[in-house]
């Protein structure tokens, strides 16, 4: 089996064209989203400062609260204190180490103390804020609640309309996903039907597009095996391989082999010069690559099942159909090009089924650093995947061989 | 020994095969021929074990292959009619990897692929990539990765086609060597009657998938029986010669050629004959040859055809 994956491998070092799709497409790709998110992201570099206007404390919004609702108990009000969204933004959010260094907050009490003219963004928070979202988690009353007021002030810096939607995006989370548990605790929670991916806590647009490319263009491991397959019968090297004493196990698990280390093989390269030029960082090295081990095995799975199906059905059309299209309708459901949930959950729930879909999320939890439990699932799924597709392969090619 | 026990093996629409009987002994050189779609390659494909036949069998020392697959395909060695090699790998590679699936042992292939690689002469093109060869030297690496794990039997499968005449006779002298030397035991398709007379002992004659004859190479030619066998080259009336011909009892055979008929007699002498029918109804003729008895006479004796059409 090892003679098979080696010459796989010097078949993959001798075509050039090959090197060209798996690497160097995905590379230019991400260098050009890098760019152009580069442009737009202009506010990276520079720092900016951001007035939040805070007409009441922490304090003095859970006396009033508790003087209101005299039944509320000591645990709610422990909750309550978390559950205060200018400090969370303030000491959380642009605290956060991605933030800090950049965004200069400074807190005011009244609007008018404010010069305007120095800040990019002035969110300022209407006086019974606290109180109003407290009352909605707490006693589910749907109040009117008065939204925080965010100014933007492109003409001080750039990246105002980027950071102040960021901060609307934490706004919303917080109030909508932040509820009180049975027990009295704050809890996150998730709307059913979501991923966990939390696009605004550390994944920035263009790490998402580094990870979703790199996802996608792996489907074409899978596919350019296939076209050696062809090519090997073509020449009658296949037919000689079989008189050679090559078992049918040996040469599928050589597929599944070669797949999976072209694969990781393809990934590292590409991550590693993601991190090297881009600043591309994951939470925990080991459960990324974990991570990358996992989707790899997948993608050789796919491949073996590829190239069974196009030496039982397939051309050299064939393939360059399956790759145009069934990848592109794949990249598309798994989120490879864009977000799907953007246009509908349905489809974000059918990429997740896909290889690169659920490849997808697992590399971005474990890029954020999610725990491996979390993913347990996604892993297994993975696996299985990679398993069902080299079973199919080993079939196909059973069948194929008491035909001769 | 090798044995084909009533092959048969039928596509759709043809019987490509009709009840092979044939078997090559260890160390022997035996020949297959017959012209373009007789079914030599899909005998020899049956018995390299590529294809299944679809009745009889193929047999090694009296047991079915099918029973050890595995230990019969390490003992054989094929060379197929198409070129097989990895376009894009080196002939070394090319080598080397075929070694490797056939489990030869690191310090063995090194020795044995060093060695091959002189014997068919690339020693200067080794480290070059397969698709950058001629179609010489393609099928001399051909040759040379079906003996990398040194087989007891090679089934050579129009093996010199598209080779230049200098490296066609090196490659005969190879195969001949490796048989009388190594005692590898050979079978060999050629179109090339003289490829097949210098390199076999015995041989079959085969014409739409049935053996029509077989035996060494002296009692093929005597199928010819001791008659003698003459060429009339006509310049006018060949088709009036050879219903005439037709008629007279002591000929045994005719076949028209493009530009005459070569009659084979059972007896001699044939000449006084044969001048006396051409003077007698004034046919024109550009000569009268007589013919030693070939290989390819008798080939067009019991086939009505030429080796190479
Ligand atoms: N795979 C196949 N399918 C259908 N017919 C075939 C196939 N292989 C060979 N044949 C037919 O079988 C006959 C013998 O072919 P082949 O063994 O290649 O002859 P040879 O090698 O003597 O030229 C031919 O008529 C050919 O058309
Ligand atoms: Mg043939």
């Amino acid at each position: 089996m090892w003679a098979l994956v080696q010459k796989e491998f010097l078949s993959f070092k001798a075509t050039r064209s090959i090197w060209l799709l798996l690497l160097l497409v995905p590379l230019i790709v991400i260098t050009v989203i890098h760019m152009i998110g580069g442009n737009e992201d202009g506010w990276q570099l520079q720092s900016m400062n951001v007035a939040v206007v805070d007409e009441r404390q922490l304090d003095d919004a859970l006396e009033s609260f508790a003087a209101r609702h005299p039944e509320v108990d000591r645990a709610i009000l422990t909750s309550a204190n978390s559950l205060s969204l200018p400090d969370s933004l303030v000491d959380g959010f642009f605290h956060t180490d991605e933030l800090a260094d950049m965004i200069h907050v400074q807190t005011y009490t009244r609007l008018n103390e404010v010069d305007v003219s120095d800040y990019a963004l002035i969110i300022s928070f209407p006086q019974d804020y606290r109180e109003m979202v407290w009352e909605r988690v707490f006693f589910d009353e749907t109040t009117d609640a008065r939204q925080p007021e965010i100014r933007v002030n492109v003409e001080v810096n750039e990246g105002a309309t980027e950071v102040a939607e960021w901060v609307e995006q934490f706004i919303f989370y917080y109030q909508f996903h932040v509820a009180i548990g049975e027990d009295g605790a704050v809890e996150d929670y998730m709307p059913a039907g979501e991923t966990a991916e939390v696009e605004y806590e550390s994944i920035s647009m263009f790490e998402y597009s580094v990870v979703s490319f790199t996802v996608f263009f792996s489907l074409y491991v899978a596919s350019t095996m296939a076209n050696f397959a062809i090519r090997d019968k073509q020449n009658l090297t296949l037919d000689r391989m079989v008189v050679s004493n090559v078992t049918l196990g040996s040469f599928i698990g050589s597929r599944v082999w070669t797949g999976t280390m072209l694969t990781l093989g393809q990934l590292t390269v590409i991550f590693t010069i993601a991190g090297l030029f881009f600043g591309f960082k994951v939470a925990s090295l080991p459960v990324f690559i974990l991570a990358l081990s996992v989707f790899s095995l997948a993608i050789g799975g796919l491949s073996a099942l590829i190239v069974a199906l196009s030496l039982a059905y397939g051309t050299e059309q064939s393939i360059s159909v399956i790759s145009s299209f069934i990848f592109v309708a794949m990249g598309l459901l798994g989120g490879n090009f864009f977000d799907t949930a953007m246009i509908a959950p349905i489809f974000a729930q059918i990429g997740q089924f896909m290889p690169n879909g659920s490849g997808l999320t697992v590399l971005l939890q474990a890029k954020q650093g999610f725990a491996i439990q979390t993913m347990a699932s996604s892993f297994v799924y993975l696996l299985l995947f990679g398993i069902v597709c080299t079973l199919i392969a080993s079939a196909l090619m059973r069948r194929k061989e008491q035909r001769r | 020994m090798i044995e084909m026990i009533e092959a048969t093996k039928s596509y759709k629409q043809t019987k490509a095969v009709k009840g092979l009987n044939f078997h090559i002994e260890k160390g022997e050189a035996v020949g297959l021929l017959g012209p373009n779609g007789a079914g030599k390659t899909t005998a020899i494909s049956m018995l390299a074990s590529l294809i299944q036949t679809t009745t009889g069998q193929v047999c090694i020392n009296g047991v079915d292959v099918r029973k050890n697959l595995k230990k019969y395909r390490a003992r054989i060695g094929v060379v197929p009619q198409d070129i097989a090699l990895f376009p894009e790998l080196t002939a070394e590679e090319n080598l080397n990897f075929f070694a490797k699936i056939h489990k030869v042992s690191k310090q063995e292939s090194k020795q044995t692929i060093a060695r091959l690689i002189q014997d068919v002469g690339l020693e200067e093109k080794k480290k070059e990539k397969v698709e950058t060869f001629s179609g010489g030297m393609k099928r001399r690496l051909n040759l040379a990765c079906a003996l990398v794990h040194r087989p007891e039997y090679v089934f050579l499968d129009e093996p010199t086609v598209g080779v230049d005449p200098q490296s066609r006779r090196h490659l005969l002298d190879l195969m001949k060597t490796l048989q009388q030397e190594q005692g590898m035991a050979i079978l060999y398709t050629s179109h090339y009657m003289e490829e097949v007379e210098f390199i076999c002992d015995r041989l079959y004659v085969m014409d739409r998938g049935e053996v029509i004859a077989s035996g060494n190479k002296e009692e093929i030619k005597q199928i010819l029986g001791s008659g003698s066998t003459y060429e009339v080259h006509v310049q006018e009336g060949k088709e009036k010669l050879y219903e005439l011909l037709q008629q007279e009892k002591q000929i045994k055979n005719l076949v028209k050629t493009d530009d005459g008929i070569i009659v084979t007699s059972n007896r001699n002498p044939l000449f006084q004959d044969l001048m006396h029918v051409i003077t007698e109804n004034h046919i024109r003729v550009n000569g009268v040859l007589a013919k030693e008895s070939t290989l390819e006479d008798v080939f067009l004796h019991l086939t009505g055809r030429k080796l190479r059409d």
